[in-house]
């Protein structure tokens, strides 16, 4: 490979170079050429303005592709980025987070892979340095990042195709889903024109009508919308994880998944900041769990689930932690909130569930035609807060802190998910201990700890005794 | 301890180019806005005044108050305005930097570090090409430094 290629990104890049408006202009174009039935000179004069501002942004995407060099060097990573090359970085391999790497389709045809660079600085929600390069600029990054086992042989986890399965099933969101779906269909019509748009929403209507017999239409529109959303969200997760994998190596652990876009990310093992093991009330009932990190770089991504262990059981998860993190010490829970004060918990939860069919008796007085579609708004959002305060009860029997020298660990529920969080001291940014005034009155607080990372990450465990929360709030500082 | 201070060079070229802009923009104005005489006069009055404020005054002001120093362990920046700023980052605490040269960078001083650390940023503005090489080998030093402690 000659060294004019060496130091610059693939030749694929200058394509990603180009905007949204290049396709634009290109398609209407092609579309003419056949219009004219490939009449060249016709075509040429009518359509030589498109032409040249297509020419332009060409020669444009050209030169900051051209402009834009790198260097992989055996102690830090050099690159020329910006606009032309004006800006340079510098970022020594000490300092890496994660190196991530990610390759579609189209990459692999061409032999490209893009690269993410993440520090625990900068951007939260960029990555430090992003590169298009092909395979011999991996292996070199590899190597000198030292991401290749030097003396043991490495330990791999690779998780059975069901439990991928429960796992995309569990960690599916409706809602993303549906935003998804329909920025997928919007931005498709503004290419190949309204058709597909007008199209999707008539089959839409068309299958709600036939399915509209007993159920009124609406309610039939709501079920297969939010269905719609979570399968959507679902086949992303399932291709997203398929072939999941990590392997821990000396310093380095390495986790590769993907069925149509491949990926894999090195991490290094001294800045992960904490480890999280989600479960929902199901998964407690059932002994099934899920092991998430906090390492910057890692779930940047917004379709990314920062995971370790996908979903596995309890007993599953402890030996594997064994043998990918051994360094990490679980801490049993040494403070929890008193039984008697559950009340603490379920406040939140009950006002909701009052609230909710008080507002709706409210509006149906007021706005009237409408009670069929506000007695049905109401009652899909009042299954979720019983849900809510049923989750919050039994929250009050898991709620904890405890420490043990160099780990401690915090467990808490947010919303529907409970998190038992598991961090070294050295990684506690802040700890605050405060009171609301019901608290004072009761003689509770509660503690807010912040963690390191590139964003403000921090965690809230409530409702415990204020002496005792002293107590622990002293020996924490004392260890930080 | 070394004290670097933002390059007179680029005072100049900044000062320059806003009255070169003032001026392009109230010419653009006179010619085409005539007919809207109290538009004209306000674009225009607005322009001189804010580029004399910039050029004799803020610019000045800026320039004279900025300093950036280099100790053993840390980096740190004053200046301000109308109020003392003062902005201290340790070399223990720096991911990374980047820098910034524009062309013509060798007349116009308007070269940039920006200092990424841990939950934060420092931008070094308007270094000559020696500062920034100056600057560029303490931040090198440093980083090499912290790794081998690591």
């Amino acid at each position: 490979m000659s060294g004019f290629f060496k130091k610059r990104q693939h030749p694929i890049k200058i394509i990603g170079y180009t905007t949204k408006l290049f396709w634009l202009l290109l398609i209407p174009l092609a579309r003419s050429l056949i219009a004219v039935k490939f009449n060249v000179a016709t075509w040429l004069a009518g359509w030589w303005l498109d032409m040249i501002v297509v020419g332009i942004m060409f020669l444009y995407a050209f030169f900051r592709w051209f402009f834009v060099t790198f260097e992989i060097r055996q102690d830090e990573i050099y690159a020329n980025t910006g606009f032309f090359g004006f800006v340079k970085v510098r970022i020594p391999y000490s300092k890496v987070c994660t190196v991530s790497c990610s390759q579609g389709l189209i990459y692999r045809a061409f032999g490209a892979y893009n690269v993410y660079i993440d520090t625990n600085s900068g951007n939260s929600l960029k990555s430090d340095l992003k590169l298009t390069v092909n395979g011999f600029h991996i292996v070199k990054l590899k190597k000198y990042s030292k991401a290749e086992t030097l003396k043991k042989t490495p330990f791999s986890y690779s998780p059975r195709k069901r439990n991928m399965i429960a796992f995309s099933f569990l960690f599916s969101s409706t809602l993303s889903g549906i935003i998804l779906f329909l920025t997928l269909i919007i931005q498709s019509s503004r290419i190949v024109g309204r058709e597909l748009e007008t199209r999707f929403f008539d089959t839409l209507n068309s299958y709600a009508q036939a399915f509209a017999v007993n159920l009124p239409y609406y309610v039939v529109i709501f079920a297969m919308v939010v269905f719609l959303g979570w399968l959507y969200s679902f086949s992303i997760n399932m291709f997203r994880h398929f072939n999941f994998e990590v392997t821990r190596t000396d310093r380095h652990l390495i986790i590769s998944s993907g069925a149509v876009t491949r990926r894999f990310h090195i991490l290094s093992l001294d800045k992960i900041n904490y480890i999280d093991i989600q479960q929902s009330l199901l998964m407690k009932v059932f002994k099934i769990c899920s092991v998430h990190l906090h390492c910057t770089g890692y779930g940047k991504s917004r379709r990314e689930i920062a995971v370790l262990i996908p979903v596995t059981t309890v007993s599953v998860v402890e030996k594997t932690m064994g043998l990918l993190l051994p360094e990490i010490k679980n801490t049993d829970v040494s403070l929890r909130p008193r039984v008697r004060n559950i009340m603490r918990f379920l406040w939140p939860p009950i006002w909701l569930c009052l609230g909710i069919p008080t507002a709706a008796i409210i509006v149906a007085y007021f706005v009237t035609g409408w009670s069929d579609i506000i007695r049905f708004v109401a009652l899909m959002l009042e299954i979720p807060s019983i849900w809510l305060l049923i989750v919050k009860a039994s929250s009050i029997f898991t709620t904890g802190v405890g420490i043990n020298r160099d780990y401690a660990t915090f467990s808490y529920c947010r919303f529907y998910k409970f998190h038992k969080v598991i961090v070294n001291v050295k990684d506690v940014s802040k700890i605050s201990i405060y009171q609301t005034p019901m608290q004072y009155l009761a003689k509770n607080a509660s503690f807010k700890i912040n963690t390191h990372g590139e964003s403000n990450t921090y965690h809230t465990i409530k409702n415990f005794p204020l002496i005792k929360a002293q107590r622990f709030y002293h020996r924490l500082k004392k260890e930080i | 301890m070394k004290r670097i201070r933002p390059s007179v060079g680029a005072l100049y070229f900044l000062q320059i180019f806003l009255a070169l802009l003032a001026f392009g923009i109230s010419l653009i104005s006179v010619l085409y806005l005539r007919r809207f005489r109290l538009l004209m006069y306000i674009i225009v009055g607005v322009v001189c005044s804010l580029a004399f404020l910039f050029d004799l005054i803020l610019l000045p002001l800026y320039f004279s108050r900025t300093l950036y120093s280099f100790d053993k362990n840390a980096i740190s920046k004053k200046g301000g305005l109308f109020y003392n700023k003062k902005q201290l980052m340790k070399f223990s605490s720096v991911q990374y930097y980047t820098t910034v040269k524009t062309p013509l960078s060798e007349l116009t001083s308007l070269n940039f570090v920006i200092i990424h650390a841990l939950g934060g940023r420092v931008v070094l503005n308007y270094l000559s090409a020696k500062e920034l090489s100056a600057v560029e080998n303490i931040l090198s030093e440093n980083l090499k430094g912290n790794e081998v402690e690591q």
